[in-house]
């Protein structure tokens, strides 16, 4: 295994399950169940996933060239030459980072399910939060380099043959295939939502918790 | 991975450490300072009024290359000044109970990213000025740099954040 591999896969599997320890084995145990679900759907519906992720975009770019305008008059014609101008994002090699997204919005989901949620520090939650890391990292991998599904084996999902080719070249691409413009415009829109949805929630939680505690303290005096 | 991205990385680790230490609720504090710090550069150097500063001060002599390093320093000597009396000063303390150190590591993170990250983005448009440091760099580094706070958000972003979590903080 090629050592950019091996260091991402280690990562993975030590942020999860350092993460799991401490944030207890509810949220560990519940996180896997929400990634695993997603892997699998992810598996099973690829074609389906690529499809609607690809009619969400059209639909929006529909809207914002103005194509609610057009349904409304019943100009139908105009909305399908509106919809054929529309470059579907994600076709052909780009597919797989549609896939990428939605495995992506499930983490950010988990992370942020972290913020909310909290248990007893223990054994359990490292276990889970190492399976956790495993398991993204062997979904995520083959997506964002050459290297083929089964580099890491989850017999579950795929199967656990290890590829044969040129893996030492195809990981050095990672970070250039990252730098490719579609692929950045995704990651700003999800480090911004990531900002905005966990800094807000984090304001909140701690604006009800301390008010919730003063109320009770001048409730008592 | 060259020295260069390896301090900016071990600058948002450092940040991740502090925020475990100091608890998100001041962490948070520092978080609004950096954005608010951020939407005045961002407002200064991306709008038609840096653009008069920067006409101004072309027409007063001075070449590109000086401009571009003047506004890294000015970048710099905010993000840094901000930063420190943040930290050492009296800081804006969010309310809150307990203690959540996966919370607290996170907005640590958050803020070694807007910390480090904008000083990286800064510096990195001027050439790094009084620094030995040039291309070729490496993959990991000509990605990183594209997804840097100033380099994604826009002034607004950071300004409409800021003021979000005031009014939640206000609100009750």
């Amino acid at each position: 295994m090629n050592l950019i591999i091996f260091l991402l896969a280690a990562t993975s599997i030590a942020v999860f399950a350092t993460i799991g320890y401490i944030q207890g084995a509810r949220w560990a145990f519940i996180s896997l169940l929400i990634l695993f679900g997603t892997l699998l759907i992810t598996d099973l519906f690829e074609d389906q996933i690529v499809m609607a992720m690809n009619g969400i975009y059209t639909g929006i770019m529909l809207l914002l060239n103005g194509g609610l305008g057009a349904i409304a008059s019943g100009d139908f014609d105009a909305v399908s030459e509106t919809i054929s101008t529309i470059e579907k994002p994600f076709e052909g090699e780009s597919a797989k980072y549609a896939i990428l997204l939605v495995i992506a919005m499930a983490v950010g989901f988990t992370l942020i399910l972290a913020a909310v949620m909290k248990s007893r520090k223990g054994v359990f939650g490292l276990i889970w939060g190492f399976v956790y890391g495993y398991l993204l990292a062997a979904a995520v991998i083959p997506l964002i380099t050459v290297v083929p599904a089964g580099t890491l084996p989850f017999p579950i999902l795929y199967p656990a043959d290890l590829p044969s080719g040129d893996v030492q070249a195809a990981t050095n691409q990672l970070w250039t295939r990252l730098s490719e413009p579609q692929t950045i415009s995704a990651i700003t829109i999800l480090i911004g939502l990531f900002l905005v949805v966990f800094l807000l929630l984090t304001v909140r939680r701690g604006v009800k918790r301390g008010g919730g505690k003063k109320e009770k303290a001048n409730g008592s005096s | 991975m060259g020295p260069v991205e390896v301090v900016f990385l071990v600058v948002i680790v450092l940040f991740g450490a502090i925020g475990i230490v100091r608890g998100y609720q001041r962490e948070l504090g520092v978080t609004t300072m950096l954005l608010i710090v951020l939407f005045v550069l961002e407002f200064l150097t991306n709008t038609s009024f840096g653009e008069r500063i920067d006409d101004l001060l072309l027409g007063a002599g001075m070449t590109p290359s000086n401009l571009k390093t003047m506004w890294a320093l000015v970048a710099v000597g905010a993000i840094l000044l901000v930063t420190f009396v943040s930290y050492q000063g009296l800081g804006l303390v969010y309310p809150g109970s307990g203690k959540n150190n996966f919370v607290s590591l996170l907005v640590g993170l958050i803020n070694g990213y807007l910390f480090a990250g904008s000083i990286w983005y800064y510096l990195s448009e001027a050439n790094y000025p009084f620094a030995n440091v040039e291309p070729p760099f490496s993959a990991f580094y000509d990605f990183f740099v594209q997804i840097l706070p100033p380099a994604i958000f826009p002034w607004q972003f950071f300004i409409l954040l800021a003021v979000t979590m005031l009014i939640i903080r206000v609100l009750r």
